[in-house]
């Protein structure tokens, strides 16, 4: 196996290219995590200050993934964007078809060109990273100059069977519009690093099935933040100085806990902290990048954008300054690389008004709760279904009507159906 | 690998996890909860554990346990082929 050290990289080009938009469609529901853990008999207080999760958000009966995608990325896209989209890549796991990309849908959906390349990827939680290196470099590489990139991911949880991951997951859309004049952060292009490793930690091998083991995949995760953010440093060049090199840090968020944990990994082998001094340096340096997903759950591929939003929006950093960001998707493949912010970016994020949209969503009980997921269930694979419109009452008049969103309304012999509400 | 290599190993990890922990103080008869850690302690102290041993067991072995001594037995008996799910 080749392990040589890169070759070093000059620095990052002026030219910039990178998130230029974000938009996040956190699903119509919400179940506090309280209620989850006294229904299952799991400790509360663990979950919410350990893991850090408070909500998980849930989708209603007239929503799946394409929904979900196509009702991030509208509010996001400006005529001009839409006329400039040349490429479209949908990142997901929990696809319906294993033919027929969930990009299509989405492509059509959102009045893309028809011009516009589109396909679907799969990497677990890395996919939509993977898709966003991929659409840099077609950014960078100049072939398409006033062409922008719009990179989705798009996920929902299959576990609500009373285990332990249960009170950690979540569902929901992220839409990163990536161009050459980003208002939020310019990728540090070319320094990245990569770790791939194959594993079978967490897994879907059949519709409706979510499985593995969660313990081997948060090893295989702190494994790969090593791995990867020396591979980072060998690309860089140059000596890192984890202190000052970077003014955060995100980390892909299965659940906040292991963010955490992921940060006081490098902290404690970079800086040479005490647990209890590396806590403290996370809390300066990452913990607002969990504002967010503590009220999504894990959203799979999308928690990584979710986060460097909540960091940007409420974190103490600004324009210059640059971000380390880790992604990791089971199976295995982990990246570290970096970010530098735009000056106005958190003004840009604020504009997606995700805190908001989280506090639109309606609050719902267990009853509820088990009555949607198993609405999911009844849908995967079925030749014809109508999703039922009464598990959760007055929510099409409350969330959708006259809104503007794209609804789930079934499948027709294997067709699926969707309208503008 | 004898009983005590296997402590050894776990109480590594343990130090690993935990701050101002002295390895010369641990006294097996008490849980890892005990010295401080917290749930995801305990699974980077058992799964980095049982990892480095080159040894698997099922979780649901793993929640019966109810002290260190406990946790280096079931190691043990399974590194030695003498346990569950080697």
């Amino acid at each position: 196996m080749a392990s040589g050290p890169a070759p070093a990289l000059p620095p990052p080009a002026a030219d910039a290219i990178g998130i230029d938009a974000i938009g996040v469609y956190p699903c119509a529901l919400t179940l506090d995590i309280g209620d989850l853990c006294a229904a299952r008999g799991l400790d509360t207080a663990n979950v919410r200050e350990r893991l850090f999760c408070d909500e998980r958000s849930v989708m209603g009966p007239q929503e799946d993934v394409v929904t979900l995608a196509v009702n991030a990325a509208k509010p996001m896209l400006t005529a001009e964007d839409l006329e400039r989209v040349r490429l479209l890549i949908v990142a997901t796991e929990s696809a319906p078809d294993q033919e027929k990309p969930v990009s299509s849908w989405v492509h059509h959906f959102l009045g893309l060109r028809p011009d516009c390349r589109n396909f679907e990827v799969k990497h677990a939680c890395y996919g939509a990273t993977g898709a966003m290196q991929l659409a840099a470099g077609w950014l960078a590489s100049g072939i398409d100059p006033d062409a922008k990139a719009l990179v989705i991911n798009t996920d929902h949880a299959l576990r609500h069977d009373g285990g332990p991951e249960e009170a950690v997951l979540g569902a929901a859309g992220v839409a990163l519009l990536l161009s050459r004049t980003p208002r939020i952060a310019a990728l540090d292009l070319g320094w990245h690093g990569v770790h791939a490793h194959e594993v079978a930690d967490i897994f879907r091998p059949a519709p409706g099935v979510e499985t593995g083991d969660a313990d081997e995949s948060l090893l295989s995760y702190l494994d790969g933040v090593e791995f990867a953010y020396d591979a980072y440093v060998r690309r860089v060049g140059q000596p890192v100085d984890f202190e000052t090199f970077f003014a955060a840090n995100v980390y892909h968020v299965p659940f906040g806990g292991l963010s955490q944990r992921a940060h006081l990994k490098l902290a404690r082998r970079e800086l040479g902290l005490t647990k209890a001094g590396a806590e403290a340096h996370w809390a300066r340096r990452s913990k607002a990048s969990l504002t967010y997903n503590r009220r999504t759950g894990g959203i799979y591929g999308g928690a990584t954008f979710l986060a460097l939003a909540g960091l940007v929006e409420h974190g103490a950093i600004g324009g210059g300054d640059r971000v380390g960001i880790y992604s990791y998707g089971s199976g295995s493949c982990a990246e570290f690389y970096s970010v530098t912010l735009a000056d106005g970016a958190r003004d840009v994020v604020a504009a997606a008004g995700i805190g908001s949209q989280l506090d639109r969503r309606r609050r719902i009980s267990m009853r509820e709760y088990d009555a949607c997921e198993q609405a999911v269930q009844a849908a995967t694979c079925a030749r014809d279904y109508t999703p039922p419109d009464d598990l959760v009452p007055g929510l099409r008049a409350s969330h959708y009507d006259g809104q503007g969103r794209l609804v789930f309304r079934g499948v027709r012999n294997y067709y699926r159906e969707y309208a503008w509400s | 690998m004898t009983r005590e290599d296997v402590l050894a190993v776990v109480v590594k990890h343990l130090a690993n996890a935990v701050d101002g922990l002295d390895p010369a103080t641990v006294d097996p008869t008490r849980s890892l909860k005990e010295y401080g850690a917290n749930s995801l302690d305990i699974v980077e102290v058992v799964s980095g554990a049982m990892r480095e041993l080159k040894v698997k067991v099922p979780r649901a072995e793993l929640n019966k346990l109810t002290n260190i001594d406990g946790l280096v037995s079931l190691l043990h008996d399974t590194k030695s082929g003498a346990g569950v799910g080697a």
